[in-house]
């Protein structure tokens, strides 16, 4: 009798403990974009955001889709609790902040009020992720990465409002320099630095040439990196071909244009841009 | 069956203790779902829903709904965060194993609390989003001449008195517009002054980050002004090196922008030189200078960023400028010849202590003149020391607290022969005056900002000032509100009252009276602003009763008995930026109806009328059209219509017994108007681009493009029998130059 009601016991608790957990993955399971609450894992639970909220953000990119951006976003946002990860965070609200702000702008122009407000987000992101203490051992790479992206989205607020080339311009090229100076050989500044030599008109600095130059050798530094830490951003590489291949299509030659575009979608077959933008149009013009 | 019972009792000890740890395990957790909606009731997904302090929370899914477990227990803080909403915080009492239900509803996020936007009446301009006019606007405004002041005149409110900067707001004379740098009050604000303010600003529009020009309804931090406010901030930091050359027709000027140590140590200097000899000759006109006006000025700006939050800033600006021209009036003909020299330093602090941004300054105006004709040779002297301090706090809730205070030193001295008679007598008898009087003022404020509900900012502040001369205290409350009834749409109120004391020289017991009282009005103000992408709409309206205002008076010289109001309307319509918006411009229309309480001087007596005041400019209009041509080649036009203003007429005149003068017979103040005032100026520039980040810009302007001779006042013939218009010496006129701008 008392084995019976032992097992009994034992049942329900084990079945307690199964519908808790029950419970929760399907709290955690609503939406697959939805990075799940470990909290009984308190070890690295910021990182864990962090790396989560890339694969959603990659994956919003990819996908062209606002909402799921808007779910990293969130993400990101919820991680810039840990201080010392909070530098990454703010990166990463910024990185995404961004990229909504170009999803945004290639809808139409309505968008303009909604776009700049993202951007202006970034940029205060970024700003804050500057004034972060950092004294890792890769500080200077964190230092390097957040230049850069600061430096592009001076430049898309610039393309939005030319006349805050007057003050950002030369904000964000001394921003790309020490950037430079920082890290040389990182390939999303290398990037970057080509796309603002690409955008900017040649009165304040820009060039087609070097931009080519840039490209390629982005493209070189990317099939370099071996990234270690999960955090660390990775984004650019396919980034890199669509550009090189808009440098091409800029100067006529389109079959290095078409190859260039090929390349991008070995890297990452579901860049959207390249998909259904870009390379339908040299396909077409052939 | 007897071990049985010990087994079993092993076996319950254990699944007990078992279960005592699952069980804590379970209840270690609480569990926190519910939703998250807008004011409407509809459903926002991703928002970040999250235990404030922990990185526990979850994301709202398209129904808005979150749920999460967490091991945080006890009283804390849920907050949900989206873009473009506020945040919200609702407080929670979390324990073990209980499931804890919310709904949280999230505001739309308004525009960042901000004082130019919470008073109403406010232009800006600057880098900042908000801005009314960025800097390039001001310096390519058709017929601003590249001049602040200028630029500002093409704004409701201000009114085209004649074509000089001088800035009158709102039926109010050009001493009730304060001028500010920084923190410091620039005393003589304008080049070759006069009484209608000046020809241009002193301060070059490429050494200010941004300004707020206030034409009514301002904060309680500005004081002893009546009518209007034009607060200018130096540059920032030099983030890149660069050198400017510029070389005109009537100036070159030569800038170096530094940064010395990086994001620590920078310094910009511009120096200015300017000759008009070459503008006239060019232009024909016959001018009655005797010698051209000219004039040079150097600015210099150090910048010490010497903590993340702490900077030190130097501002040192000198100008001198000098002229001779030909006067002739009734009763004299001789030439008039003038110089000046003015220069302000200022040094100023900025740091963050403990939530407080405090910003301290100390400046330094000095001023001299030499005014000769014929016999008369006058140098007036003015040295003013400023010091002030504003400190400046978020509070708790959305809003901020403001304190400051200021004391402001005046030392004048005059100095100079005046002739007792007729001033090209040789024999006349010559009057040596050196006198010096000082004056001090201290003032104190606070403001407020707060949102007492949603979508309302109030700006509540107060001030105090004190003038040691009459030994006057003088209180001005203020208050603006805005309510934003939607994203794009919002009505601004204003009200307050305002105190000016009057100039140390009027204080004087022989000219002027000691126990003079500070003028006074009041502002009220509605206005109601609308703005959407690319288009700004304003409109606004006000009434603004004068008190106390200083008026000749026959036995005390002078007296605070004037009076008057000034009411109007404002409209203010803009489209596009120059640069980002192939076409940009803006209209501005002010209507306008000013009376005061005037003398008319009838022979030696006077008489009291109230009548227009010499500012009521009943209709003022002002359109700025800038358009890109061709890629690199932009042009503007600037077109200025304005009623005249109200003149006096003189009807006749009695003759002075043993003196070769005659004293006026005034007709009834303000019973005539001059011509209105019409002027059109244009303006092209070309940029061209070289080396990797070079450029030049090619610029040509051509002033009062239809050469109309726009009349200013009549000169009289020495009896007053006979007048004939004065007119303007900037007939039509061409200016070219060229600026290099270099950056290495």
């Amino acid at each position: 009798m008392q084995y019976i009601l032992l097992a009994l016991i034992v049942s329900l608790i084990i079945l307690t403990q199964k519908g808790y957990a029950v419970a929760q993955q399907s709290t955690d399971g609503q939406n697959p974009d939805q990075p799940t609450v470990k909290s009984d894992e308190p070890a690295q639970p910021a990182a864990d955001l962090l790396t989560s909220g890339k694969n959603i953000l990659q994956q919003g990119i990819n996908e062209n889709n606002l909402d799921t951006m808007y779910a990293a976003r969130a993400t990101f946002e919820r991680a810039l609790t840990d201080k010392s990860l909070s530098v990454w965070s703010h990166y990463y609200i910024a990185l995404t902040d961004y990229r909504i702000a170009n999803n945004l702008l290639a809808q139409g122009k309505k968008n303009k009020d909604q776009a700049s407000k993202h951007l202006k987000e970034a940029a205060e992101h970024l700003e804050e992720a500057t004034r972060e203490d950092i004294t890792r051992e890769d500080a200077k790479t964190i230092a390097a990465e957040v230049y850069a992206l600061l430096s592009s989205v001076y430049g898309r607020q610039i393309s939005l409002s030319g006349i805050k080339g007057m003050f950002l311009g030369p904000k964000s090229g001394n921003l790309l320099k020490k950037a430079g100076q920082l890290a040389p050989d990182n390939p999303r500044v290398a990037l970057t630095a080509a796309i603002s030599a690409f955008n900017t008109p040649k009165m304040w600095g820009g060039s087609k040439e070097r931009a080519l130059e840039g490209f390629q050798r982005a493209a070189y530094l990317f099939s370099q990196e071996k990234p270690t830490d999960p955090i660390h951003p990775v984004w650019g590489h396919s980034e890199t071909y669509t550009w090189l291949g808009i440098a091409y299509m800029d100067r006529d030659e389109e079959d290095s244009a078409r190859e260039a575009f090929e390349k991008a979608l070995e890297i990452d077959p579901d860049n959207g841009w390249v998909k259904y933008d870009l390379l339908p149009k040299v396909k077409k013009e052939n | 069956m007897k071990h049985l019972p010990t087994s079993t009792a092993r076996w319950a000890k254990v699944l007990l203790l078992l279960s005592f740890a699952m069980t804590a395990l379970a209840q270690n957790h609480a569990f926190v779902q519910g939703q998250v909606l807008d004011e409407t009731g509809r459903p926002i997904a991703y928002v970040n829903v999250q235990i404030t302090g922990t990185i526990d929370g979850a994301i709202t899914d398209r129904d808005g709904r979150f749920a999460f477990s967490t091991q945080h227990m006890g009283k804390c803080d849920l907050s949900a965060s989206f873009i473009g909403y506020e945040t919200a915080h609702k407080t929670l009492h979390l324990s073990q194993g209980d499931t804890t239900t919310v709904r949280l509803i999230l505001r739309l996020a308004l525009i960042q609390l901000d004082e130019t936007i919470v008073t109403g009446s406010t232009y800006t301009t600057g880098e900042d989003e908000t801005v009314t006019l960025s800097p390039l606007d001001v310096v390519t405004t058709p017929g601003a001449s590249a001049d602040i002041f200028r630029a500002f005149k093409t704004f409701p409110g201000v009114a085209t008195v004649d074509d000089g900067a001088g800035l009158f707001v709102r039926g109010g004379d050009v001493s009730e517009t304060v001028i500010l740098l920084g923190q410091a009050t620039v005393v003589h604000p304008y080049k070759y002054e006069s009484p209608t303010g000046g020809v241009f600003g002193t301060i070059s529009p490429f050494m200010v980050q941004g300004t707020v020009f206030s034409t009514g309804g301002f904060p309680a931090r500005y004081g002893n002004a009546l009518s209007a406010v034009l607060s200018m901030e130096t540059q920032n930091m030099p983030v890149q090196k660069s050198y400017t050359l510029n070389l005109g027709l009537a100036a070159g000027s030569l800038g170096l922008n530094l940064p010395l140590v990086s994001d620590k140590l920078g310094v910009r200097f511009t120096g200015n030189l300017s000759f008009t000899d070459l503008l006239f000759r060019i232009n024909r006109h016959s001018s009655t200078f005797t010698t051209t006006p000219r004039g040079h000025d150097g600015n210099l700006n150090l910048i010490y960023q010497y903590s993340p939050t702490g900077r030190l800033k130097f501002f040192s600006f000198n100008a001198s400028d000098r002229l001779g021209v030909r006067v002739t009036e009734p009763s004299f003909d001789g030439i008039y010849k003038g110089s000046t020299n003015s220069a302000l330093h200022n040094l100023e602090w900025t740091d963050v202590f403990a939530h407080w941004v405090m910003q301290t300054s100390a400046s330094l105006n000095h001023h001299t003149a030499r005014k000769q004709l014929g016999n008369l040779d006058f140098s007036p002297r003015d040295l003013t020391l400023k010091l002030r301090t504003d400190i400046e706090r978020a509070l708790t809730a959305s809003g901020f607290l403001r304190l400051g205070g200021e004391i402001e030193h005046m030392d004048n001295r005059l100095r100079g022969s005046i002739p007792q008679g007729d001033i090209f007598d040789p024999q006349a008898d010559i009057f040596e005056l050196d006198t010096s009087y000082g004056a001090r003022r201290a003032g104190a404020y606070f403001e407020i900002d707060f949102e007492p509900a949603h979508r309302i900012v109030v700006n509540l502040g107060t001030r105090a000032d004190h003038h040691n001369l009459g030994n006057r205290f003088a209180i001005d409350p203020r208050v603006s509100a805005r309510y934003q009834f939607t994203k794009h749409t919002d009505a601004r109120l204003a009200w307050g009252i305002y105190h000016q004391f009057p100039d140390p020289s009027k204080y004087n017991a022989t000219s002027g009276n000691p126990r003079l009282r500070p003028q006074r009005a009041q502002h009220r103000i509605i206005g109601l602003h609308h703005e959407r992408d690319q288009f700004m709409m304003r409109l606004e309206a006000y009434h603004k009763p004068y008190y106390n205002l200083v008026l000749d008076h026959p036995d005390l010289n002078l007296s605070n008995d004037g009076k008057g109001h000034a009411s109007g309307l404002d409209l203010f319509l803009k489209r596009g930026d120059f640069l980002s918006t192939r076409f940009s411009g803006w209209m501005a229309y002010s209507l306008l109806r000013s009376r005061r309480l005037q003398v008319r001087h009838i022979g030696s007596e006077m008489h009291y009328e109230e009548a227009p005041s010499p500012y009521d400019i009943t209709h003022n209009l002002t359109l700025v059209a800038k358009m890109r041509l061709i890629d690199d080649l932009s042009g503007g036009l600037t077109v200025k219509y304005a009623t005249s203003r109200p003149i006096t007429p003189i009807v006749g005149a009695v003759p002075v017994a043993d003196q070769n003068y005659y004293l006026p017979i005034e007709g009834r103040i303000g019973s005539e108007r001059l011509p209105s005032f019409r002027q059109v100026d244009g303006q092209l520039s070309y940029l061209l681009p070289f080396g990797a980040n070079h450029q030049i810009i090619f610029y040509l302007a051509i002033n009062n493009l239809f050469n109309r001779a726009n009349v200013l006042d009549y000169d009289y013939s020495i009896d007053y029998s006979q007048r004939q218009p004065r007119t303007t010496t900037f007939r039509r006129s061409i200016y070219f130059g060229a600026t290099v701008t270099l950056n290495p």
